[in-house]
């Protein structure tokens, strides 16, 4: 978007330069009753100062059969995504010194505004005149589109968290039914229009989608080699027969490994050899797989490649590798400490009750379903993956997109393991690809109609001019939203809001909003067990176990651990961004 | 010498079954044949990038838990086998039932409000076995 208003302000000073050239001789006044050319240039925004793309310039000057009042139409111009309009008319001077010339902006949704154009505003010449009309701002108005879009939006959110639909076929529904309402009735009437084609493809974010596609490359590769069943083992060994410390290590290799890896993944290969684990050491296996599910969520909040939310984050709001790993890998560390000490506190008795030697037969077992599988194919993904971090760490020196590296990546990687290569374009999750795809659009829809803009503002008038406040209600909101829906459709619905409030709200451009939303969305996540995916696998893992975690189970460890992986951090959030501001 | 079917998932409900079991086995001599089911239905609820042979996972902990029961077993010095399968519970255990020639079927009475079953379903498909399969099939 920045660059698009780039664009338009070079077009319009480019315009600016053309028409002043062309004026040479310059003229202070203007000769009554010749005609001149009038250029008019403008910009229309809401009431955010984003701009307002796709709506209607008409430029109205008296009819010449009847008097002021009776306007006529004149030309008509389409403003482009950056918001600008360029128009050019032909006209008497004498309606030019009238100050007779009037600008009409409409668009389905906004309330048609019409500006007059004084002369004092316009630049002279002996035939041209030149004016660069205020900025227009265009309020909303809640039509009908506005409702459909709203409810659509909540329907696919109660369909996602009462899994009513899979979360692709409702977001996938989602994104029909505003199309499709679009371009049936919206044809025909203005206000049940809600966006268009090209706009919802604009809205998908490819750079997350290329991401999070070119790592499921890489990890499914990795993955094939049973290094993550072996670390499990390792942890075992490590921890020398103390199950808490057992649990301390899972806990905090799984963090690390989720920041620089899809933790959902990590979750599926680690969750069945730590329940084998447990059992061995007759320990309750939901005393580890918990533990690890959440350590993996809040792991995965350290880096833009963690989790799905921070890369959503990311890619919105432009933000680096380095960025994300400089704000949110302090707190994902105070966090992830935060959680041992809660967990400690709620697990120690079945910590103690540890089998000391476990069975020989069991053992045996364990260390054959552990091995390492493929040398060679780890240290070649062990290499790129290595490679990978250091184009993370420098791609802000070549501007180069998370997607680009992610692209890099996996394309080495399978020329040189030269793996099946439709077996494994075949695993990539489309079902997850086609979910953000479809989630992009649906929020796009209820953005274009204004409920996001509604919303900030909301927000804005409760935080008003104070950064802290405005922190603590994203973060406390996020944290909440994503207890309840799965984090990724939450994340991508509240990123406009904090665009909003970064733009707004005095010394909010450190970005404090984004890290807010990020550490909410993530540790909030965790409060229930639908909140992130890697506890859904953890639970669904342990059910086939034959240990059910219900509901309330999981509540009663992931309230607690949110509440103190939120609060904990969010001390740290005003040491740093509002006490010692560095 | 007949063949006892215990279907079994694993965890502290299922150890009850597994001993039932196993006392049935001794008592009438017979062999047990453990039974565990891969299911990854699971993974439907969620929206997450599966990029991995997660069955392959969840076949290596199904044998574990087995191999658990197995233990078990001989513990109490009665023999047994086990069977690792793919796909939807009540399928595979009636299948089982019938490919691997068993005498008896025991079933593990719910343990309480968070079991799958509920004790009337239980005994509905306890006579849904019976009926399909000519085995006996008992809850315990």
């Amino acid at each position: 978007m920045r660059i698009r208003n780039r664009v338009g302000l070079a077009a319009l000073v480019l315009l600016s330069l053309f028409v002043l050239l062309r004026a040479a001789p310059a003229n202070s006044g203007v000769e009554t009753g010749d005609e001149v050319t009038l250029t008019l240039v403008g910009r229309v925004v809401n009431t955010q100062g984003t701009a307002v793309d796709e709506a209607e310039v008409r430029v109205f000057v008296p009819s010449a059969s009847s008097g002021r009042g009776s306007d006529e139409e004149t030309q008509v111009a389409h403003i482009g995504a950056d918001g600008f309009y360029v128009v050019e008319l032909t006209l008497s001077q004498a309606l030019i010194e009238a100050e007779a010339v009037a600008v009409e902006i409409s668009k389905s949704g906004f309330r048609t505004t019409r500006q007059g154009l004084a002369r004092q505003e316009m630049a002279c010449t002996s035939d041209r005149c030149h004016v660069r009309v205020p900025d227009v701002v265009l309020l909303r108005i809640f039509n009908v589109a506005f409702f459909i879009a709203t409810l659509t939006f909540v329907a696919v959110f109660v369909l996602i968290a009462f899994h009513v639909l899979h979360d692709t076929l409702a977001a996938f529904l989602g994104a029909t039914v505003m199309l499709g309402i679009s371009y049936t009735i919206g044809t025909f009437n203005p206000d049940f229009w809600i966006l268009g084609f090209d706009q919802a493809i604009e809205f998908i974010d490819f750079d997350v989608i290329f991401l999070i596609m070119t790592l499921m490359i890489v990890v499914s590769i990795i993955g094939r080699t049973g290094v993550f069943q072996w670390l499990a083992l390792a942890a075992y060994r490590a921890a020398r027969g103390s199950a808490w410390r057992l649990a301390v290590i899972l806990m905090a290799a799984t963090a690390v490994m989720s920041a620089l890896l899809n933790n959902v993944t990590i979750m599926l290969l680690m969750a069945p050899i730590t329940i084998q684990i447990a059992l061995m050491l007759e320990i309750n296996p939901t005393a580890l797989i918990i533990p690890e599910a959440l350590a993996a969520e809040v792991g995965g909040a350290a880096t833009l490649i963690g989790d799905p939310p921070n890369t959503v984050i990311g890619s919105f709001a432009d933000l680096g590798f380095n960025q994300f790993l400089m704000h949110m890998g302090p707190i994902a560390l105070i966090s992830t400490i935060t959680l041992m000490a809660v967990i400690y506190l709620i697990y120690r008795r079945d910590y103690a009750a540890v089998r000391k030697v476990p069975s020989p037969a069991l053992l045996a077992r364990l260390e054959k379903d552990a091995q390492i599988t493929d040398p060679v194919t780890l240290k070649r993904g062990l290499l790129v993956v290595g490679l990978m971090m250091a184009l993370f760490f420098t791609s802000e020196l070549f501007q180069m997109p998370p997607s680009v590296v992610g692209l890099i990546g996996a394309t080495i990687l399978l020329v040189w393991v030269q793996p099946n290569v439709e077996e494994m374009l075949s695993e990539v999750d489309w079902t997850m690809l086609v979910f953000f795809m479809s989630l992009f659009i649906v929020v796009g829809g209820v953005e274009e109609v204004g409920l996001i803009q509604w919303i900030a503002d909301f927000i804005a008038r409760i935080a008003g001019a104070d950064l802290f406040v405005a922190s603590l209600s994203v973060l406390g909101l996020s944290a909440v939203a994503s207890a309840i829906v799965n984090n990724i459709p939450f994340t991508t619905a509240a990123l406009p809001i904090a665009a909003f409030l970064t733009r707004t709200v005095p010394g909010a451009g450190n970005n404090v909003l984004y890290w807010s939303l990020s550490l909410g969305a993530n540790m909030g996540g965790n409060a229930t067990y639908i909140g992130s995916a890697p506890n859904v696998v953890a639970v669904g893992v342990l059910d086939r176990a034959g240990y059910r975690v219900t509901f309330v189970d999981w509540l009663k460890v992931g309230v607690p651990v949110t509440f103190a992986t939120v609060l904990v951090p969010s001390i740290w959030l005003w040491v740093r961004y509002f006490w010692l501001k560095f | 010498m007949g063949k006892i079917l215990c279907a079994t998932r694993g965890g502290e409900a299922s150890y009850r079954t597994q001993d039932a079991a196993i006392a049935l086995a001794k008592e009438r001599g017979d062999t047990l044949l453990f039974l565990y089911v891969v299911d990854l239905r699971f993974l439907d609820k969620t929206v997450a990038p599966i990029v991995v042979d997660v069955e392959n996972e969840v076949t290596k902990m199904g044998e574990f838990l087995l191999l658990m029961a197995k233990e078990r077993a001989a513990e109490q010095s009665v023999a047994a086998d086990t069977i690792c399968c793919k796909g939807k519970f009540r399928e595979e255990l009636k299948k089982a039932a019938c490919e691997e020639g068993v005498s008896l079927v025991v079933l593990g009475r719910p343990a309480g409000e968070e079991s799958v079953f509920k004790l009337a379903s239980l005994e509905a498909f306890a006579a849904e076995i019976e009926a399909e399969t000519g085995v006996e099939t008992v809850i315990v």
